[in-house]
């Protein structure tokens, strides 16, 4: 990293702290390994997953293809375990004083998985199939800050944005996608999807549809080439047999869920980690509704839930409560803020205040003469978003409103959330926050009519927050304005914040360096190593 | 005549076919969730997005223009992308039905070996401690949701016993692959899904269908007659009586035709199999509707055909039956 701009921004991404979950042993990255042992090369890790869909970083939106593509591609940059963005295809880079231009310089002798030499035609290729609105993507809006951009010569890239934008980096972490080999194609039915060549660690071999996709080793990358020879990812997609493979070894890595965990645990050759996730839960009001357009009830509503009691009984424990969009890793936090209590009392009084008193004895309080009901949406076939709804109903009856649940399929759920229809009065979800603390697209009053501020949140004070943070190039003063910002979210409630789920992974003891993070565990498998004595699968 | 009567029925199949995917088609049209569905864990943002991408799946036309236009690329031998793959719907068919057929045909084909005597013999030696044996297996076995079978048949013989593999099609990275290993290996990841979860399902409930035929049949008159002229049992039963019990058998036969390309959705699911019934099923969940039109088609053409089938093999079997 050579420029100011970028060492700031790194600085920016440190992390409060990252062993908050586990108790299990974890190595700081870069930390030498134990002197006498030398990481050798070979055996395959075998990875058990749902299918994934197609294999294009602009197209994939689900996590089984993105974390294939993540390993087959490479962005401008990536994101290190600490949250920091890093060189990746970009060897540096520099924004101007007005922060409106950002010149990558890009990495000299990268070649594609087909030996073809990797330029900033490529980058820009990138950026033309995202913009183009042709390409079926839901990757365009990352990049509406972006006015124009330039190849200046084979291995300088430059970004002219429109104003100056502090979460820019994020947007370039996106895989960079091959223009000899996509060029005049069209790219939504390309069968490129199906057999991707990118520069990342791993080249794609193969992809046999419910079966498996198998990886190899990519001799050529620009960074530490892999250990391992290859990756292959098990298609298995029964949560109970995927367990079982994993606990008899015909798996060496998956995702656990809360349910499996303990008994994972006890596995003999597994290592299992537990580690904060990006994964954030929240109850969303519809403040079109006048009844939630309240600052009192919605606190009320927060203040009503025993998050600790209900992150015990749904997640095992494995969720943390939140006290804002934030993940506790994240710098934006503001450690002055206490997570919302239990208090079913003060909840009545506000709720007593905006109005809201059971004035006819029936047990559900009331206001010209209707009482407080809703119906509250969830998320069909998820156990635990059930039994949430369904906590949640006992702890909203104890204060007198009452919650009619309605459990629908994603597709359904998500129709109804979205613009133009917004049928909804409440719902549980969650969502992945990014790595760059921006949370326009979520509470902006820009974005309530189309954009996913769902819930029709709408605060001056939460507006001139979020369009400052965007604008700070400075490190130091940007947090300031981001710890204000948690402040008043915390204050104002736009959603109930309810948790950080913690990710639970199992993988086999064999495997050396693995140093789970908030962004998965995959992040660092070209570190990753199996001792010659313990290798399963010989060289093909 | 017969031939002229397979021609008839394959006429009639034309139309029956458009009924169908037009049912079909409506149904998925009225279907909540619509095209949020084909961008699973992700939401589209951006209004002009949205737009774009109704535009580029037709559904900024109105219904009917949507049947009819699928219908005619339907003609033209394409079948459309399915929305979440974005993959050609007929490729992605088409590349199911060898694993597909490896687990529908050896456990349809190891049912009826096992159901046909079973059966016989049962009916034959009516309330003997074998027939009550097999009576209550059978009712355990069709009664037993199969999902349920699966899990504890991995649990026993995989999980506890380690005799047969989990999960999946094959062993990945067999040390000595020659085509007697590569098969046998096979054959052990077929016992459970095959095996277990399908044959018990298929075979009880054959196995009731041909005792309470042959009960019947050997209640009749021509029975009694044969063994008046003093023929041997065994030529009473297996001459006789068998052939004409066998005849409502072959109904349920027709009707299991569409299984043998419509795949085993439940079987598939539990032991990873790269099956036609995950295909289907996870298609109608996502609302990926080329994918279920597709499969559907596929699966209305089989049951159409299973009943063909089985009105010829009734013409075959059973002198009594012509068809004009």
């Amino acid at each position: 990293m050579s420029d100011k701009t970028g060492r700031l921004l790194l600085i920016a991404m440190v992390v409060a702290a990252l062993i908050l979950g586990g108790g299990c042993p974890r190595r700081a990255p870069g930390e030498e390994q134990p002197a006498a042992v030398t990481p050798v090369q070979g055996d395959t890790l075998v990875i058990g997953t749902v299918a994934p869909m197609l294999l294009n970083p602009i197209l994939a939106t689900d996590v089984p293809s993105t974390t294939i593509t993540d390993l087959v591609f490479s962005g401008l940059v990536t994101v290190n375990d600490r949250l920091e963005f890093v060189p990746e295809l970009a060897e540096s880079w520099e924004v101007s004083p007005d922060g409106l231009v950002w010149t990558f310089h890009l990495r000299d002798g990268v070649t594609w998985h087909d030996g073809k030499p990797f330029t900033a035609e490529d980058v820009a290729f990138t950026l033309e199939r995202i913009r183009d609105p042709h390409t079926i993507t839901v990757r365009r809006g990352d990049y509406e800050q972006v006015d124009r951009w330039e190849v200046v010569d084979p291995h300088t890239f430059r970004v002219y944005f429109k104003e100056p934008f502090a979460p820019a980096l994020q947007a370039f972490a996106m895989g960079i996608i091959p223009k000899h080999l996509l060029q005049g194609v069209d790219i939504n039915t390309a069968p490129f999807n199906t057999r991707p060549v990118g520069t990342g660690r791993f080249r794609f071999r193969e992809w046999k549809p419910d079966v498996h996709v198998i990886l190899d080793r990519n001799e050529d990358y620009f960074k530490q080439v892999p250990h391992l020879n290859s990756i292959v990812f098990r298609i298995i997609p029964d949560d109970t047999v995927l367990m079982e493979e994993l606990a008899g070894g015909g798996i060496d890595f998956s995702g656990i869920t809360a349910p499996h965990y303990k008994r994972m645990a006890a596995v003999p050759h597994l290592n299992v980690h537990r580690f904060p996730s990006l994964r954030f839960q929240y109850i969303g009001w519809n403040e079109r509704l006048p009844k939630f357009d309240d600052d009192r009830v919605r606190i009320a509503l927060s203040l009503a839930l025993d998050r600790e009691a209900i992150a015990e009984a749904a997640y095992e424990g494995l969720a943390v409560p939140a006290t804002g969009p934030f993940p506790l890793v994240s710098w934006a936090i503001n450690p002055a803020i206490e997570p919302l209590a239990y208090d079913p009392e003060r909840a009545k009084q506000l709720l007593a205040d905006a109005g809201w008193k059971d004035t006819n004895g029936d047990g559900w309080v009331d206001r010209d003469g209707k009482p407080f009901e809703f119906e509250f949406l969830g998320r069909a076939g998820d156990p635990v978003s059930k039994m949430i709804i369904e906590l949640a109903m006992e702890y909203y009856k104890a204060v007198g409103v009452k919650l009619n649940p309605l459990f629908l399929e994603w597709g359904d759920l998500v129709s109804r959330l979205d613009p133009p229809r917004r049928a909804f009065e409440a719902f549980y979800l969650g969502f992945s926050v990014g790595v760059d603390p921006d949370v326009h697209i979520f509470y902006h009053s820009t974005q309530a009519e189309w954009g996913f501020n769902d819930t029709n949140f709408q605060d001056a004070e939460v507006d001139r927050l979020i369009e400052e943070g965007r604008r700070t190039m400075d490190f130091a003063a940007r947090k300031q304005v981001y710890h204000q910002l948690h402040q008043r979210l915390h204050d104002t409630q736009p959603v109930t914040f309810m948790f950080f789920i913690e990710a639970i992974v199992g993988v086999d003891k064999r495997f050396q360096g693995v140093t789970p993070s908030p962004i998965g565990t995959l992040w660092n498998v070209e570190h990753w190593w199996v001792p010659e004595a313990q290798q399963k699968h010989p060289a093909p | 005549m017969l031939r002229g009567y397979v021609a008839r029925r394959l006429l009639i199949a034309v139309p029956m076919l458009f009924i169908i995917s037009f049912l079909t088609f409506s149904m998925m049209h009225l279907a909540p969730g619509g095209l949020s569905a084909a961008f699973i864990g992700a939401r589209v943002r951006l209004e002009e997005d949205r737009i774009a991408i109704m535009r580029h799946y037709g559904f900024d036309q109105p219904f009917h223009i949507r049947y009819f236009r699928w219908m005619g690329r339907v003609f033209e031998g394409d079948l459309g992308h399915s929305l979440r793959f974005r993959r050609p719907a007929l490729d992605m068919i088409v590349e199911r039905i060898p694993a597909t057929l490896q687990l529908t045909i050896p456990s349809i084909l190891v049912s009826v070996a096992v159901a046909i005597p079973v059966g016989v013999l049962s009916a034959v030696r009516q309330y003997s401690p074998a027939d009550n044996l097999a009576t209550i297996g059978a009712f355990l076995f069709v009664s037993t949701p199969s999902f349920f079978l699966g899990i504890v048949a991995i649990l026993i013989f995989s999980v506890g016993l380690g005799w047969l593999p989990i999960s999946g099609m094959s062993t990945f990275g067999l040390r000595d692959p020659s085509t007697l290993t590569v098969i046998l290996d096979r054959l052990r990841h077929l016992v459970i899904p095959g095996g277990i979860v399908l044959g018990l399902g298929y075979t009880a409930g054959l196995l009731r269908y041909v005792r309470g035929s042959m009960l019947e049949v050997l209640r009749q008159d021509y029975i009694r007659t044969a063994r008046a002229k003093g023929l041997s049992e065994r030529v009473v039963i297996y001459k006789h009586a068998l052939r004409n019990s066998l005849l409502p058998v072959v109904t349920i036969l027709g009707m299991w035709v569409p299984y043998i390309l419509g795949g085993a959705m439940i079987a598939e699911v539990i032991s990873a199999w790269p099956g036609m019934g995950r295909l289907a099923v996870d298609a109608v969940f996502a609302r990926d509707y080329p994918l279920v039109m597709g499969t559907l088609l596929l699966a209305a053409s089989m049951t159409l055909l299973g009943n063909l089938l089985a009105d010829i093999s009734y013409a075959l079997l059973d002198p009594r039956i012509r068809y004009e």
